[in-house]
C-alpha cells in the first residue's frame, strides 16, 4: 500500500513538473470564472493523483495527464449543466470567416482572442485547440481525444486557417 | 526572438503562460478526504429526507386515522418515496476518479457521460413518476369518499397530474438535447 502511494506520488510530481502549467490552461479552457477555475483545477489535480494508481505506462505520462484533465473538466462541465446551445465548432467558426483581409493584432491580443474563441467552442474542439497550442503532435492528439488521424488533420488545418486569418499578428509582434 | 511563422509565436506565447496556483500534495489529500466526507454527508441527508417523508406519512396514518383506501395510498406513497431516494442515490456519481479516467479517450469518455445523463433524465418516468402514481391515484379515488372530497379529489389529482406532466416533459426535452449532442460527436 505504501509502495503504491509513493509510486503514485512520484508519478504525480513528475506529471506536475512536466505539465503543471498545461493543467491550468485546461482548467481555463473550461472555466472562465477565476474562482470556479481554481476549484476545477484542484479537482483535476485530485483526479490525476488518484488516477495514477492505474497508470501502467502503456501511453506516455503526458498523454495520460491530458486525457485525465480533459475527461475531468468535461465531466464537471456536464454536471454543472454548463453546455450552452450557443457553443460552436471550428467548422462553423471557419465558415463565418469574412474575406476582408488578415487582421494584424498584437500577440497578447491574439492570445486573448484565442481564449475567447476557446470558451465558445463545443467540447471536442475545446479539447483539440489547446492540445494543438500546447505543441502536442497530431498522433498524440488522436491518442488523447480518440479522433481518427484524418479527423485530427482536418481540425488542425481549420485551426491553422483560423489563427492565420483571425489572429494574424505578423506585423506587430511583441517581443 | 520571434519565429518566422507567426503561429509559432502564438504557440510559444500560449505555452509560456505560467500557472498561478500551485497545488500541494497535502492539499490534494485533504480535498480527496473532503470529497469522501461530502459523499457521506449527502447520503445522510438523503436518508433523513426519505425518513422524514415516511415518518410524516406514517404519523398521518396514526393520527388522522384516515379511511382504509387512504391508508393504503399513504403506504404506497411511503414506498415510492423510498424507491425515489434509493434511485437518486444509485444514479448519483460517488467516484472522484473512475478507474479508466486516463485510459479512455476523451470522445469515448464524453459520449459515456452524455449517455449516462441522457438515460437518467429519460428514465425519470420509470424511477421517479411511475412508482408515485398508484399512491396518488388511490388518494384521488379515496378522497371522493371523504367529507368535501368531491372538491378536493380533482384538485389533488390535477395538481399532481400537471406536476408529473411538467417534470416528464422537461426531462424528455433534456434527453433530446443530450441525444443531439451525442449525435454530433464525430469519431
Amino acid at each position: 500500500m505504501g509502495e503504491i502511494t509513493s509510486k503514485r506520488n512520484a508519478l504525480y510530481q513528475r506529471a506536475v513538473a512536466d505539465c503543471g502549467d498545461a493543467l491550468e490552461r485546461v482548467a481555463r479552457a473550461y472555466e472562465a470564472d477565476p474562482d470556479k477555475r481554481k476549484d476545477l483545477l484542484q479537482e483535476i489535480h485530485v483526479g490525476l493523483w488518484l488516477s495514477l494508481d492505474n497508470f501502467e505506462g502503456r501511453c506516455s505520462l503526458r498523454t495520460w495527464v491530458h486525457r485525465v484533465a480533459h475527461n475531468i473538466a468535461v465531466t464537471i462541465a456536464i454536471r454543472r449543466n454548463a453546455r450552452s446551445p450557443d457553443l460552436v465548432d471550428l467548422a462553423e467558426v471557419e465558415a463565418e470567416l469574412h474575406d476582408d483581409g488578415q487582421q494584424s493584432v498584437e500577440l497578447q491580443d491574439a492570445l486573448d482572442r484565442v481564449w475567447t474563441l476557446i470558451h465558445q467552442l463545443k467540447p471536442q474542439d475545446r479539447q483539440l485547440m489547446p492540445l494543438y497550442l500546447e505543441g502536442v503532435d497530431a498522433a498524440s492528439i488522436g491518442e488523447i481525444t480518440g479522433l481518427s488521424s484524418g479527423n485530427v488533420a482536418t481540425r488542425i488545418h481549420r485551426i491553422k486557417h483560423l489563427l492565420s486569418h483571425r489572429f494574424h499578428q505578423g506585423a506587430r509582434r511583441v517581443q | 526572438m520571434s519565429n518566422d511563422n507567426p503561429q509559432d509565436d502564438l504557440r510559444a506565447r500560449w505555452q509560456g503562460q505560467r500557472g498561478e496556483s500551485a497545488v500541494s500534495l497535502e492539499a490534494i489529500r485533504a480535498r480527496a478526504a473532503g470529497f469522501e466526507r461530502r459523499i457521506r454527508t449527502r447520503n445522510i441527508r438523503e436518508y433523513f429526507a426519505a425518513s422524514g417523508v415516511v415518518v410524516w406519512l406514517a404519523a398521518s396514518i396514526l393520527i388522522l386515522e384516515p379511511v382504509f383506501p387512504l391508508r393504503v395510498a399513504f403506504l404506497l406513497m411511503m414506498a415510492s418515496a423510498v424507491i425515489f431516494m434509493w434511485q437518486l442515490h444509485r444514479r448519483a456519481s460517488s467516484r472522484l476518479a473512475p478507474a479508466d479516467l486516463g485510459r479512455t479517450a476523451c470522445i469515448d469518455f464524453l459520449r459515456r457521460e452524455l449517455e449516462r445523463q441522457r438515460d437518467a433524465v429519460r428514465s425519470v418516468w420509470y424511477w421517479g413518476i411511475l412508482p408515485a402514481t398508484p399512491g396518488v391515484l388511490l388518494v384521488v379515488i379515496a378522497l371522493l369518499f371523504a367529507p368535501h372530497g368531491v372538491m378536493w379529489s380533482p384538485l389533488f389529482g390535477a395538481w399532481f397530474g400537471i406536476g408529473f406532466f411538467v417534470i416528464g416533459r422537461l426531462n424528455q426535452r433534456a434527453a433530446q438535447r443530450l441525444q443531439r449532442e451525442i449525435d454530433q460527436l464525430h469519431e
